[in-house]
């Protein structure tokens, strides 16, 4: 008996051999996105500056932010670990609330992210760059220079602007 | 006379190969059928989000109702595998310190009622696990029915665009904002759909 063909058993595994035909397809993409933002800041005010009870002889008055119990306090919330600028204006008109009368009050004020006045560090610019603690937290203490000896007698009362931008 | 057993041990241990494959009839899989897959433009979007503050973080949410849709249009009487698979957003505009990952959990849902009726209120949810999922249904849902004969081969007197449907895939998900770095982030799904 003669052995089978070579070209026909070849055939014979080519066809077994392939497979399914490649089923049409189709892919695409889409994107997901998010544009994070800082949180915005908040500004808590803690505490005041306190002029109470000052001696009536004094015609100037000193409030070191870095070590003073006077000194005024605030808490600035925000993002986390994000750096931000801190600017204020030192210098603002007190207006006597029970007639005539301005008095010029220099503001100083000093930072730390902690809540701990002897590590504040005073601000000797207008602007500087800053960076809020793990907990989104940085704390300013807020103190000045006024002179009283040409005041009139009253109550007097000023604000304070202080602006924070994320860097 | 040698040549012949070598030969049907061969073609034995074809055919086996070949039942391996035969759980199911792919008719799909013979035809040059086309399929199309139209993702339309616009990413799959949060919008503006603030980091999680004090260590907590903070979940975001795009429903069902608001979901990207994508169109897949393909033969109504054939099924089709739809393969997702989605990455985490990454920080991609700034230098990266700090965590600049935001997690994205997906989510899937398609609607094959047919294109004057697909909508959310009739879409069926496509469970996901780890960002990855795959789904087979047919193109148009077949209403309880069992399935059609097996189509005739395409021939050049066939018309596909006679026998279209389209099924919307709806994806949405959500992302979980930890303390993060500010910034635009992105991420990507990739889905893939072929005939069964």
């Amino acid at each position: 008996m003669k052995s089978m063909p070579l070209i026909p058993s070849i055939l014979l595994i080519i066809l077994f051999a392939a497979g399914p035909a490649l089923a049409q397809h189709s892919s695409g993409e889409v994107g997901v996105s998010v544009n994070v933002v800082p949180a915005a800041a908040e500004y808590i005010t803690l505490r005041d500056i306190d002029f109470t009870d000052l001696d009536q002889s004094m015609e100037v008055v000193e409030i070191n932010p870095e070590n003073s119990a006077r000194a005024g306090k605030m808490l600035v919330t925000g993002t986390p670990n994000a750096p931000f600028s801190l600017s204020y204006l030192p210098f603002r008109l007190l207006e006597n609330q029970s007639g005539n009368g301005i008095l010029v009050f220099e503001y100083r004020i000093a930072g730390s992210s902690l809540d701990d006045q002897s590590t504040a560090e005073n601000f000797t610019v207008e602007s500087r760059e800053l960076q809020f603690n793990d907990d989104g937290e940085y704390y300013i203490w807020i103190g000045g220079f006024v002179n009283f000896s040409n005041a009139s007698p009253g109550s007097y009362t000023g604000d304070f602007t202080l602006e924070i931008d994320y860097i | 006379m040698s040549c012949i057993p070598r030969i049907v041990f061969i073609v034995i241990l074809l055919f086996s190969v070949q039942s391996l494959n035969a759980q199911e009839i792919d008719f799909g899989s013979y035809g040059s059928y086309t399929i199309t897959l139209q993702v339309g433009a616009g990413d799959l979007d949060f919008g503006q989000v603030i980091p999680g503050v004090g260590g907590i973080s903070n979940p975001y949410f795009i429903e069902l109702a608001d979901s990207k849709q994508i169109e897949i249009i393909g033969i109504h009487y054939l099924d089709v595998y739809v393969d997702i698979t989605a990455t985490d957003l990454e920080l991609i505009d700034e230098p990266c310190s700090g965590d600049c990952t935001i997690p994205f959990q997906l989510q899937a849902a398609y609607s094959n009622s047919g294109f004057e009726n697909n909508s959310i209120a009739n879409a069926q949810i496509i469970p996901v696990s780890n960002n990855m999922t795959g789904a087979r249904f047919p193109i148009l849902k077949r209403q309880n029915q069992p399935s059609g004969p097996p189509p005739a081969p395409p021939t050049e007197a066939f018309n596909q665009d006679l026998v279209n449907d389209t099924v919307v895939l709806y994806i949405y998900g959500s992302i979980d904002v930890g303390e993060v770095q500010p910034g635009n982030y992105q991420g990507t799904i990739e889905i893939t759909v072929t005939y069964e």
